[in-house]
């Protein structure tokens, strides 16, 4: 086996590339197929549907314990069906108090042991104060909110646009992992939020300019490149904002700022909140432009890699156009694995 | 060589007609694969430049003119826009033609 000669150890080759289990067709319908393969191998499997069920279940008995009329309610990723193997799990917790119990759930959470004693953080000083813990059993994250209703409508409003956009869980999944592994999925590391990352792959599909986006089949990697290109390129940060409500438009940002409260700027990437509209979902990821970058990069590799001209570079067996721009760690496959 | 390559500004398409790159690197060529997804025919949309109505602009963020339309300055300069359209399928021979290049 030629490639096992390749390595420098004892060790297995690990490729990275954990979804690919037949060679691709040349080129953009390859990766196509290499887009839904990625799609199957990374989507939820029953078991860790069912742990992360179970992680939900042991959080219940902790506050219904402490509070029996409070009502605990899953939302982001984990309610939408769009996660990876490694996304938090987001609760909320809706109740009457006078100040927020933070400190009683935390102290609660530790003594039933369902966190390690060191993963249990509470967060009071942020916009949404939350508590933030590591599953003992399961190694899953958790956050925990208080009476926030945002959440539980925005997974609502994902679960409609994915009716209506059939390719969109394949995109959010394959940008999902490409902003995880760059570190740019989170705003306070300079990143964006999956809300705002789900509203950009919106509002591309609603404005796009030909109408196979809603079709049920077209090229998923046509698209993917398009986004990239669009948000990597041509979309223009400083002027324009993104609207979602109504169907999609954009917005110029100089006639957002003019209904804004004085010394208040649009951020730069400004996307209209579709159920707050006088809240900006791109505000405080101050590194949208690092995201931009990125976007741009993986414009130029991907576009370059379906290219004929590509085809004169040395090609292997062990190849995947999508792996140039993701990768899935070892870890994480091996934490799939078990 | 090198100071060719930096000339893009100079480059214009044959096939899509834009400025910025050369037919062989034609972002057309992915592009009208975008309802083909198995090896073989190209699907072809039954009108190839049927659009979104109405078009919105995200260089200038104005409704009523696509991107690539746009005369308004970009945020980069260097930066050109690409046809979002299929202007043509390549036939058979076109396919053959690259290949063997
Ligand atoms: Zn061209
Ligand atoms: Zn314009």
């Amino acid at each position: 086996n030629r490639s096992l000669l390749l390595t420098d150890g004892a060790e297995d080759i690990y490729t990275c590339t954990p979804w690919k289990s037949r060679n691709y067709s040349e080129g953009i319908v390859g990766l196509h197929e290499e887009i839904k393969d990625f799609y199957e191998y990374i989507s939820p499997r029953p078991e860790e549907e069912h742990m992360r069920l179970e992680v939900v279940a042991r959080i219940h008995r902790v506050i219904k314990d402490l509070w029996p009329n409070a009502e605990v309610q899953v939302f982001g990723s984990f309610s939408t069906g769009l996660y990876l193997p490694t996304s938090d799990i987001d609760l909320v917790v809706f109740g009457h108090w006078e100040t927020l119990p933070l400190w009683t759930l935390e102290e609660a959470l530790r003594k039933r042991k369902i966190a390690d004693e060191n993963s249990v953080k509470v967060l009071d000083k942020a916009t949404v104060p939350i508590i933030k813990l590591t599953d003992l059993h399961t190694e899953v994250k958790v956050d925990i909110s208080f009476n926030v209703q945002n959440g539980v409508k925005a997974a609502k409003l994902i679960k409609d646009f994915k009716q209506q956009f059939p390719v969109l869980p394949y995109l959010v999944l394959v940008l999902k992992q490409f902003l995880l592994q760059r570190e740019l999925n989170e705003v306070f590391t300079g990143g964006i939020g999956s809300y705002s990352l789900f509203l950009m792959v919106v509002s591309f599909l609603q404005l796009h300019y030909r109408e196979d986006a809603c079709s049920s089949n077209p090229n998923l990697g046509v698209l993917l490149i398009e986004f990239f290109e669009l948000y990597g390129r041509h979309f223009n940060y400083l002027k324009t904002g993104i609207r979602i409500k109504d169907g999609g438009s954009y917005l110029a940002k100089d006639e957002v700022q003019k209904g804004m409260l004085d010394g208040y700027r649009p951020s730069m990437l400004y996307i209209e909140d579709p159920l707050q509209p006088g809240n900006d979902v791109g505000r405080s990821s101050y590194g949208a432009m690092q995201v931009k970058e990125a976007f741009d990069y993986a414009y130029v590799v991907l576009s370059h890699a379906v290219s004929p001209i590509a085809k004169h570079y040395p090609n292997n067996k062990s190849e995947s156009i999508l792996g140039r721009i993701i990768r899935v760690t070892q870890e994480v496959a091996e934490y799939r694995d078990w | 060589d090198n100071c060719l390559e930096r000339a893009y500004w100079h480059k214009r398409c044959h096939r899509c007609d834009m400025t910025g790159h050369f037919f062989d690197a034609c972002p057309e060529i992915w592009r009208q694969y975008h309802i083909t997804t198995t090896k073989g025919p190209f699907c072809k949309a039954s009108d190839p430049e049927a659009c979104r109505k109405p078009a919105y602009c995200y260089n200038c963020s104005k409704k009523g003119h696509f991107g690539h339309e746009c005369a308004q300055k970009r945020m980069y300069n260097g930066t050109y826009p690409s046809l979002p359209f299929i202007s043509r399928y390549d036939t058979k021979d076109d396919i053959h033609y690259r290949e063997i290049r």
